[in-house]
């Protein structure tokens, strides 16, 4: 079943080819639908998912190329949430851009179910070969969905974003290459590369190689310039998946990976994750303040809500890293949306740039709306899903290190001032320019875009339980291999390879 | 035939395939004789085959045929198109991508 | 009884939502009807409550909201002595100010938004008084906040209502950075936020951690109830349509930092410098925006700045450890000074403009009008039999226990207010007209609230002794006792002094019939202490050039400049070897060869 749900897509894509270019109609909604399934899919496993069970559930294995290098996919509490995440904002993105996307439509949609696929892969994948494979062939799609469908500096925007990624990827491979030559069997099966013992100086360095590709990837200061530049590239739905998801696999990897595989010397370079984390949030934020390009503003406000998953995330309290994990969800909703909004907003009025617009909750009424609603979700506030996230973060920070707390809790105020001077801006005062008056509204099709994102934001906010419980064994369990609660892990090996 | 004499079979054939992908200069011919230098080695790890597990040899050299027809029908359609684009299928058909 | 609850906070509730997503498809009429409706509903459920279920403290579990390990938060609501008094006063003035907003709202193109928000409003409020601990009273807090935001911007096309919401939010948000952090520090401390867990265990606090959490709130509660430093929102805040100031930025939201300092009272109490800090906030504040009212000239920034200081009263109150003295003023307060913006209101609908100094003589054409806002005047002048006297008589005759300088500030600010409250009666009621034409009494649907707001700001006043007494059973209530004598001096000092000052606006104003317009103190007030430029100049400025320069010299500058760099030196590289691609098949033929040739080499090394 797994497997099924993460190569639908992929087969959707190959029937595509077989279209011809020119029925897009049936184009685009062959791939909505399948992009559906999937979700449908997603939701079998969300609620057949055993809470109880903190390990993988779902798994299937094959044997695959030899060298103890097998397929092996599952999904355990953590992967389960980031799968429907990416389950659901696929088929948003995917009905975003009907009408934003005019030309090579075909290829554009294939791009999308084959982003879905490896987007998918990263988050099931249970051993560090299959991991990888996925990490990097989500890669091709997304940089052509920039440089092909992107606005007009898109080859500056896919060469920046493909060597910072690549970079990063780099350096992983050969640290996987060390693990691989010591992991048991060679199998770079999760649970067996935990139990693991690496000596001091390897940890040290395969630590900085992992840390490396995911804090690009999150982004963490200072390695974030590639997201403003990819994301005002960016189509819509590029940009709606790459913050919605791709930026998650940054976190992933490291609750995943570099903090459990090197436990020892996450703790050596615990402080300075933790400043990388609290200067995101500050930094991230001041940027963000300072943009004149709506979409520049929220991949800058990107740089400062990762902030705070990833400093929920490297303090290891129960709170924080739960946290932590449900602001990854919170976040790839709510900006999510804002990025739909914005590419709503910008097929109407063909500029992001803020000084050229305002006033457009006049002749925009319902958009306005979302727009309010999403930028609350966006800023924190009670009753929806940003503040349970943040309220957890900030709660278990304070638990363990006062300081870093306190000041990340400053992103609280930093994120209002940026958010609600973008929503003044662009929909309050007067109407700059009297062509946007006749403005058309949401449609239908936009505002059922729109409607399953609001009411997972109250819902979110106002019974998070429902969604915690997923989880928190998982996180329990990951958190707790990371603290080393462990001595030996057969356990594990027994959940492992054949 | 003993094994030395298929060994030196193969050797000739891998020689005269490199030998003519160097000195001739027409596309056509060139893939030929590449072919000729891939059916030595082929060759070869049939003899091979013969004498360690058969098994594993035998996939390898049906996958070496694959391939080969694989890449065959890929050049071809490249020359052929080389030939309508350019009017010609040289070797020095790509070498205004040089720096 | 959980449902009767339930239907006090959800009532209001249901009419946002159903305004919200159906309120294009109702008339004017049916949102007239069924958003006040659904507020009387509430009001209703709060009066059946206050008499059945008294002030027996009681916690109605509704369903879980978050937990995770030992962190455990329900949606439960609180029912007790405080938040009965709370409830009551909520729904009853929410409920008339939408009686109101029907005929001041009316005609406004976007009057369902309105009443929305209003609802919004509202169902927030209830929720924060009805909480039974920190993070739900903070759902509350930010959701008034939020409302406030909405209705303060709710002309949006108009920069400074925008403007001014966006302002308020963030203030705000400055202050619930402190409340947020004392949240988390109480849960560090005690690992439970029930306010009955908090409030028993308070005394088993080391001091120094109490005094942090106790002050990190009290950050909270001056930005919402707008004290030293934070209180520079209000004032900009009356941007909103008139009957949102009187609700939200008068009545109700405002003093929410009241409500949780009386609710958290004895751990304010277990760090005497926290309570000490109240006081002094507060006394601090109610003088300072007592001077700059004196010297406004828009109505609604006179009675804001009132606000402020009438504010800082009730935290003086609390602060001296009187609680049901300051909570009694906010009691009062909530009627006589949403009695005064309606008021305000009536004559600003009735002239277009907010400037006194356009007005002048409506006594004749607004009656109505005149006498509620009078009435309200001296109610909060602290006239003996008005309600303002005996609530403001009490917080001060405590401040004199307490200290002699709380007193004698609180003392000369309460004849500061008398004045400034029959400067604004004599400007605006009295005197010749100027500038308007045609002025006219507000409908019966603007005046019987208004109405019933002036009777309420007489007789609450009377009720002290029973509102203590009810309060008594939250086990922090009392009262020092002062002697009889000395109390009566002290009343007759006070009610001399707002006589005087009375006369004094009188002969100001009417007699002379011009104002103080000169010297250096006057520039200094109109221009509100330079307070709002001095936050410009420290805060705004420095963080937005700050970040602006970041962005070019350092985001652009070196980091992206370092990225880029190392793509260029690939590309260089690059370069430099591409004069091995020569594009001819031999070259590369023969690379290859020789590369096989140097591999087999290698690896047949042994055997050679």
């Amino acid at each position: 079943m797994t497997s099924v749900m993460i190569f639908l897509p992929v087969a959707g894509a190959i029937l595509l080819l077989f279209v011809p270019r020119e029925k897009t109609d049936f184009v685009k909604y062959f791939a909505l639908g399948v992009s559906s399934a999937v979700f449908f899919f997603s939701m079998w496993f969300f609620l057949n998912f055993n809470p109880y069970y903190p390990f993988p559930q779902f798994v299937e294995r094959a044997r695959w190329i030899g060298f103890g290098l097998n397929y092996h996919v599952g999904m355990d509490g953590i992967s389960l949430v980031l799968v429907v995440l990416t389950a659901l904002l696929s088929p948003l993105a995917l009905a975003s851009s009907f009408r934003y996307i005019k030309e090579r439509e075909k290829e554009f949609y294939i791009m999308i179910l084959l982003l879905e696929t490896g987007m998918l892969g990263v988050f099931v994948a249970q051993n560090l070969f299959l991991f990888y494979i996925f990490w990097e062939a989500m890669l091709i799609p997304m940089y052509f969905l920039i440089g092909m469908w992107g606005g007009e500096r898109r080859l500056y925007a896919t060469v920046k974003f493909v060597l910072y990624t690549m970079v990063g990827s780099l350096l992983m491979l050969v640290g996987i290459f060390y693990l691989w030559k010591h992991s048991p069997h060679h199998s770079l099966y999760f649970y067996q590369l935990y139990s693991l013992s690496i000596p001091w100086g390897s940890q040290i360095l395969l630590f900085l190689a992992f840390a490396l590709a995911f804090a690009i990837k999150v982004p963490l200061f200072p390695f974030h310039t590639w997201l403003p530049d990819a994301h005002t590239e960016a189509p819509t739905a590029g940009s709606v998946l790459l913050a919605g998801v791709l930026l998650k696999m940054g976190g992933y990897g490291f609750l995943r990976l570099a903090m459990p595989l090197f436990p020892q010397a996450f703790k050596f370079f615990l402080p300075y994750l933790l400043a990388l984390a609290v200067i995101s949030i500050i930094y991230g934020a001041a940027m963000a303040f300072v943009q004149e390009d709506a979409k520049r503003l929220v991949a800058y406000s990107s740089v400062s809500h990762l902030g705070v998953v990833m400093l929920g995330i490297f303090l290891l309290s129960l709170r924080s890293y739960m946290g932590g994990i449900y602001q990854m969800l919170n976040h790839g909703l709510s900006t999510g949306a804002l990025f739909l909004l914005i590419g709503m907003l910008y097929e109407r009025t063909h500029t992001r740039d803020m000084k050229k617009l305002g006033g457009l909750a006049r002749p925009l009424p319902v958009l306005a709306a979302f727009l309010m609603i999403t930028v609350f979700s966006s800023i924190g506030l009670p009753g929806l899903n940003g503040f349970v996230g943040e309220f957890l973060v900030f709660l278990g920070s304070f638990e363990v290190n006062k300081t870093a707390a306190a000041l990340a809790a400053l992103g609280v105020i930093l994120s209002a001032v940026y958010l609600l001077r973008m929503y003044q801006r662009v929909m309050q005062g007067r109407v700059k320019n009297e062509v946007f008056l006749k403005l058309p509204d949401m449609n239908l099709r936009e505002v059922l875009i729109m409607v399953p994102l609001v009411i997972l934001f109250l819902w979110m906010g106002l019974s998070p339980n429902f969604f915690l419980k997923k989880f928190e064994k998982s996180a329990r369990l990951m958190m707790e291999i990371t603290q080393q609660k462990y001595k030996t892990l057969y356990l594990f090996e027994n959940g492992g390879e054949r | 035939m003993s094994s030395t004499a298929l060994f030196l079979l193969s050797a000739l054939l891998i020689s005269a395939g490199i030998a003519g992908f160097f000195v001739r200069k027409d596309l056509l011919t060139m893939l030929l004789s590449g072919e000729v230098a891939l059916s030595g080695a082929n060759l070869a790890l049939l003899v091979f085959a013969t004498r360690s597990s058969p098994t594993e040899a035998q996939a390898a050299v049906i996958a070496i045929l694959t391939v080969a027809a694989a890449e065959v029908a890929v050049a071809l359609a490249a020359i052929a198109v080389a030939i309508r684009d350019k009017g010609k299928a040289t070797e020095d058909i790509a070498s205004e991508m040089k720096g | 009884m959980s449902f009767l609850l339930a239907l006090i906070v959800l009532a209001p509730a249901l009419g946002a939502l159903v305004l919200i997503l159906l309120g294009r498809f109702l008339g004017k009429r049916a949102v007239f009807w069924f958003s006040p409706a659904t507020v009387g509903i509430s009001f209703l459920a709060s009066l059946i409550a206050f008499t059945t279920f008294k002030n027996h403290p009681s916690v109605f579990y509704l369903f879980p909201w978050i937990s995770v390990g030992k962190f455990h938060v329900d949606f439960s609501l609180l029912w007790d002595p405080l938040s009965s008094i709370m409830a009551l006063t909520v729904s009853g003035v929410s409920f008339l100010i939408h009686i109101y907003s029907v005929g001041y709202m009316g005609e406004d193109p976007g009057f369902r938004r309105y009443f929305a928000y209003l609802n919004l409003f509202t169902f927030s409020m209830l929720l924060l008084v009805l909480a039974p601990n920190l993070p739900m009273m903070f759902v509350g807090w930010e959701g008034v906040g939020l409302c406030s935001y909405l209705l303060i911007g709710f002309w949006f096309d108009r920069d400074t209502a925008a403007d001014a919401g966006k302002k308020a939010f963030i203030v705000n948000r400055v202050g619930d950075f402190g409340f947020l952090l004392g949240i988390f520090l109480l849960f560090t401390l005690l690992g439970n936020l029930d306010f009955q867990y908090i409030n028993s265990r308070a005394a088993s606090l080391p001091t120094t951690a109490a005094t942090a959490a106790a002050l990190l709130l009290f950050l909270g509660a001056t930005g919402k109830s707008a004290q030293i430093p934070l209180y520079i929102w209000l004032p900009d805040a009356m941007e909103g349509p008139t009957p949102v100031s009187a609700l939200i930025h008068a009545a109700t939201m405002v003093t929410a930092g009241v409500y949780m300092v009386s609710r958290l009272f004895p751990l304010f109490a277990r760090s005497g410098l926290a309570l000490e800090v109240v006081a002094w906030v507060g006394i601090i504040t109610a003088a300072l925006a007592a001077t700059i009212a004196l010297v406004q000239n828009d109505i609604k920034k006179v009675l804001a700045y009132s606000t402020i200081s009438q504010i800082g009263y009730m935290f003086t109150g609390v602060g001296v450890g009187a609680v049901s003295a300051g909570m009694f003023h906010l009691f009062t307060h909530a009627f006589f000074k949403s009695l005064l913006f309606l008021a305000a209101g009536s004559v600003i609908h009735a002239v277009g403009t907010q400037d006194m100094r356009e007005m002048g003589g409506l006594r004749r054409k607004m009656p109505i009008t005149f006498w509620v806002f009078t009435i309200g005047a001296l109610a909060i002048s602290g006239i003996p039999g008005f309600a303002g006297f005996f609530s403001k008589d009490q917080i001060l005759a405590q401040a004199y226990l307490h200290s002699k300088t709380l007193w004698t500030v609180g003392v000369i600010t309460a004849g500061l207010t008398a004045f400034y409250m029959f400067r604004l009666i004599f400007m605006t009621f009295y005197g010749e007209p100027r500038g308007w034409k045609h002025a006219h009494e507000s409908p019966p649907v603007m005046a019987i609230p208004m109405e019933i707001l002036a009777l309420l700001s007489v007789i609450s006043g009377w009720f002290f002794s029973s509102f203590h007494q009810w309060l008594k059973p939250l086990g922090y209530i009392h009262l020092e006792e002062l002697a009889h004598e000395r109390e009566l001096i002290l009343m007759g000092v006070s009610v001399g002094l707002a006589l005087a000052a009375i006369v004094l606006a009188w002969w100001i104003y009417l007699k002379r019939k011009r104002g103080l317009r000169t010297g250096f103190l006057y520039t200094l007030l109109t221009n509100k202490y330079y307070v709002d430029e001095i936050y410009e100049a420290l805060f705004v400025v420095p963080y937005r050039e700050g970040a602006r320069a970041v962005s070019r010299y350092f985001d652009a500058g070196v980091i992206d400049r370092a990225v880029l760099g190392s793509g260029k030196l690939t590309l260089e590289g690059g370069r430099l070897l591409s004069f091995l691609q020569t594009g001819l098949l031999k070259d590369y033929a023969l690379w290859m060869a020789a590369g096989i040739v140097i591999a087999l080499f290698v690896a047949l090394r042994g055997l050679l």
